[in-house]
């Protein structure tokens, strides 16, 4: 079995002492799409957070291999106005990690490098546009080819497509799927439109704080799911005859 | 020089009394305009009038304590209260939650008791008035050589730091978050920033005066975010925007007999209004 990208061992989450969910295991291998569901509050943010080390654990560990490339794909990148960002610009900072801006120059296929993420997510004439004049679609789709610029093993994508409407958001869904199975890169999926979100993925957590459940497992099995089965029919009455899974 | 001679030349036959004054401003206009990008990006604007304001308080603390202890010599120098009033400032709004107010309340809380101090110690200590004024508005006309070796200094190791590191703090200041999970030293980073801001702002502060260090920190990079589009792009004209309002201040001032400060607060506004009647043509 090839070794996890990301392992979390009965990790326990929340803020201060106090866990807001039951311990969670899974780990997470290379190709892999996994979908964390729950319906809001329910905690996935925060264990998202806690997964990527931006919130400390309340117990058990989460590990990752050393030197291992991973990428964070927001929810909404929250941009001042007053300052000015090409496209360009804005996926070339995904080169950079760790201390590699104490290189004085960035090497000179990085703008290549940055003009080809764009190319694969079909964004090419983005390029020199300003980002904050871009629609959330597009901005989106910059976003992703910033995920994917360096290449990642894993690509963390906290609810990317939360401000879409539905053919939007379809539409970045399958590029993210497209994305991923090229560059046999891992994907932690967050979402709570949950019918698009189940068609692409292949394992799933669910979670929700209110019941204290935790549902760790492939997608055949977990769908299956109370928990999973009324988040679905949750979104279909809010989308009349949105995507099934 | 005949006395029918023009303000220009007069001026010009005069450099010698005008050049260290000139060379602070623009060392401070420039770094200043330099960091103003991130404090625009951070939303820190308030960050800054605030460290300014405290700077000048501690300037103003550091002139009264003269009056009662003339001789205490460096242990009430100016520049170190300023300095030292800002950092503690910093200091004090960056801690995690602060003592449960909003992080806005009390930099206005900071912003408004170190002027108003700076404003009281001006109606006590009448003989004092020209340099309360000094503090606050930039009458600075009179540069100490210690006083540009040191922005010099301060100055040329911040803008060389932030030339160097300039992707990473760019990330950091524009996506921390994406930052931190790949792994770049956010904190340390935020950390390194905010020293150097604090540092210029007061030494600038010193130097300069209250309203041209808040103008050059805020104006040259609003304007600048404004021209163009590009992150680089907009710390350069930023940088020469600051440059330009800090010595060509001292040329309004002298030209049009106008209070330095406020001749260069004045000039660091023109290119905000005249980018903000470009943009329209610029986006049409």
């Amino acid at each position: 079995m090839t070794e996890a990208l990301l392992t979390a061992d009965g990790l326990l989450i929340g803020f201060g002492k106090r866990p807001l969910l039951p311990p969670i295991s899974f780990a997470v291998r290379p190709g892999e799409l996994w979908l964390l569901v729950g319906r809001n509050g329910s905690g996935k943010s925060t264990l998202l957070r806690t997964l990527v080390g931006l919130v400390r654990p309340v117990g058990g560990s989460v590990s990752r291999p050393p030197g291992d490339r991973i990428a964070f794909l927001p929810q909404r990148q929250i941009r001042n106005p007053a300052i000015p960002l090409r496209s360009v610009d804005l996926v070339e900072e995904g080169l950079e990690a760790g201390w590699s801006f104490v290189r004085p120059f960035r090497r000179r296929e990085s703008a290549a490098a940055a003009l080809a993420a764009l190319a694969r997510v079909e964004a090419s004439d983005l390029a020199f546009a300003s980002f904050l004049d871009l629609s959330e679609g597009q901005r989106q789709r910059v976003l992703m080819a910033r995920a994917f610029v360096a290449r990642p093993s894993l690509v963390v994508a906290d609810e990317p497509t939360a401000a879409m409407d539905l053919l939007a958001e379809r539409e970045a869904l399958g590029l993210l799927d497209r994305s991923r199975r090229e560059a046999g890169t891992a994907v932690l999926l967050v979402s709570h439109h949950v019918p698009s979100a189940l068609a692409v993925a292949d394992r799933l957590v669910v979670v929700d704080a209110l019941e204290q459940t935790v549902v760790v497992g492939p997608r055949a099995e977990v769908a299956a799911h109370p928990l999973v089965e009324r988040l679905v029919a949750e979104a279909r009455g809010a989308w009349p005859g949105g995507v099934h899974a | 020089m005949p006395e029918d001679a023009s303000p220009l030349a007069m001026f010009v036959a005069n450099w010698p009394l005008f050049r260290d004054p000139i060379l602070v401003a623009s060392i401070a206009g420039g770094v200043l305009g330099y960091l103003g990008v991130y404090i625009l990006a951070r939303r820190m604007v308030f960050v800054s009038a605030a460290l300014t304001q405290s700077a000048g308080f501690g300037v103003a603390v550091a002139f009264l304590l003269l009056l009662f202890f003339p001789a205490a010599g460096l242990a009430l120098d100016p520049r170190i209260w300023a300095i030292g009033m800002a950092l503690a400032t910093a200091w004090l709004l960056g801690r995690p939650a602060a003592q449960g107010a909003s992080r806005e309340g009390l930099l206005a809380l900071a912003y408004l008791f170190a002027g108003a101090c700076v404003l009281v110690m001006g109606t006590r200590f009448h003989q004092e008035t020209h340099d309360i004024e000094a503090i606050l508005f930039g009458t600075g006309v009179l540069v100490s050589p210690d006083d540009l070796a040191l922005i010099s200094v301060v100055g040329g190791l911040t803008l060389g730091l932030q030339v160097w590191w300039r992707r990473g703090f760019l990330f950091a200041s524009l996506d921390p978050e994406g930052a931190a999970v790949r792994g770049l030293p956010v904190r340390w980073l935020d950390g390194l920033l905010m020293l150097q801001i604090a540092a210029m702002v007061s030494l600038g502060t010193r130097a300069l005066g209250v309203l041209p260090v808040f103008a050059f920190s805020i104006l040259p990079a609003l304007a600048a975010s404004l021209l163009v589009r590009g992150p680089r792009t907009a710390l350069a004209v930023a940088t020469l925007l600051g440059v330009a309002c800090g010595a060509g201040g001292y040329l309004l001032a002298f030209l049009a007999e106008f209070p330095v400060g406020a001749s260069q607060t004045l000039l660091a506004a023109l290119p905000v209004f005249a980018a903000l009647g470009l943009r329209p043509l610029r986006r049409a």
